[in-house]
């Protein structure tokens, strides 16, 4: 029967000569991404009011990074045909040939529904019912239905990845509020910038496997506009949790202080023209500014909110 | 039951075994964790008293 995904060579889908290694599981759920879903969750977790015992809030957290592997394991198992045509992605798992698309396939699911259930069971049924939509809008929506078909996929599919901090927060308070959403909106605005600046260095790739990303339909030039606009967009935005009264001075000045800094690094790459064989270090320094970025503005979240506990501000 | 002797396997089948194990081994370990884990979620959702 026809799974639908991209086709994959003949070779990749026979049984391998070695069984899979424990590694190429853990592979599969894509690790430094999960440490970015793990972190931005586990922020939403610790800065909502209110307490959670310690081995809930363990579980909430541990059934994020099962959920987010369980997404990324199906996005690798839909993908395996595009990602043995990417430099980037050609050592992965099932492209390299070291397991097999099925035994992908059955682990994504039993992650994905196990985590869930888990939640479910453990934490609170809001707060799985947000972590299903969220693998849901991933691995479907983003994965299957919107990276092949237009440029914007990274604008809607980055939804995806802005679900952490919410479920995290819910799995406190048990709803939702408008802090948690202010939450989703900053990874929401983040996420296009980052993704773009990473797929102006590699939209040789990308036009390759017929992927239309931005820079690959739009052009270069669009792209770079798009990402200023976005990291000025970004600014009141990651602004917004201190103007609802969601957080102190102390996340102000860094989420100020880190926005002005992202804005520096966005505005040479996005008025500049890059000519051939460019070596691309304002987009790459772009790209790794702003995996730091995220990580310093929840860190400052979650630091303020200690600070208020401590009483010290 | 005596221990079986890998000794006189070829190099591919010794790496199918030793991969074989290192799994079964994480799998265990994965098990063993979700047991304790539900075992510890069970005692604080629903305490006796």
């Amino acid at each position: 029967m026809s799974t639908g995904a991209p086709t994959l060579d003949e070779s990749m889908t026979q049984p391998q000569a070695l069984p899979a290694d424990w590694r190429d599981f853990v592979a599969l759920t894509k690790p430094r991404v999960m440490t970015l879903v793990v972190f931005t969750g586990l922020c939403g977790l610790l800065a909502a009011p209110g307490t959670i015992h310690p081995i809930i809030g363990f579980t909430a957290i541990l059934c994020i990074a099962l959920g987010a592997g369980g997404a990324a394991a199906i996005n690798q198992w839909y993908e395996a045909g595009i990602d043995a045509q990417m430099k980037r992605t050609a050592n992965r798992p099932i492209p390299a040939g070291r397991m097999d698309r099925e035994n992908a396939r059955d682990f994504a699911i039993a992650l994905s529904g196990g985590s869930v259930v888990v939640m479910g069971l453990g934490v609170g049924w809001l707060a799985a019912v947000l972590l299903a939509v969220s693998i849901f809008y991933y691995a479907v929506v983003y994965t299957m239905w919107l990276k092949p078909r237009t440029p914007q996929n990274i604008v809607v599919g980055g939804g995806a990845g802005a679900f952490p901090p919410l479920i995290g927060w819910v799995a406190v308070t048990g709803d939702v509020t408008l802090m948690p959403v202010v939450l989703f909106a900053i990874i929401f605005m983040w996420t296009p910038p980052h993704f773009w600046a990473l797929a102006l260095f590699v939209k040789t790739d990308y036009a390759r496997v017929g992927i239309p990303m931005m820079p690959v339909v739009k052009g270069e030039a669009s792209t770079r506009r798009q990402i200023l606009i976005y990291a000025l967009l970004l600014a009141p935005v990651a602004l917004a949790p201190w103007f609802v009264g969601g957080a102190g001075a102390v996340y102000a000045v860094a989420a100020a202080a880190l926005s002005a800094a992202f804005i520096a690094l966005a505005v040479p790459v996005g008025l500049r023209r890059a000519g051939e064989g460019d070596a691309m270090r304002p987009e790459k320094r772009l790209f790794g500014f702003s995996v730091l970025y995220l990580f310093a503005l929840f860190g400052a979240l979650v630091a303020d909110r200690l600070l208020a506990n401590a009483g010290v501000i | 039951m005596a221990r079986r002797d890998d000794s006189d396997l070829d190099p591919v089948t010794k790496q199918i075994r030793a991969r074989q194990k290192a799994r079964n081994i994480a799998l265990g370990l994965f098990l063993g964790g979700l047991v304790v884990l539900f075992f510890l979620l069970t005692i604080v959702r629903f305490p006796t008293h």
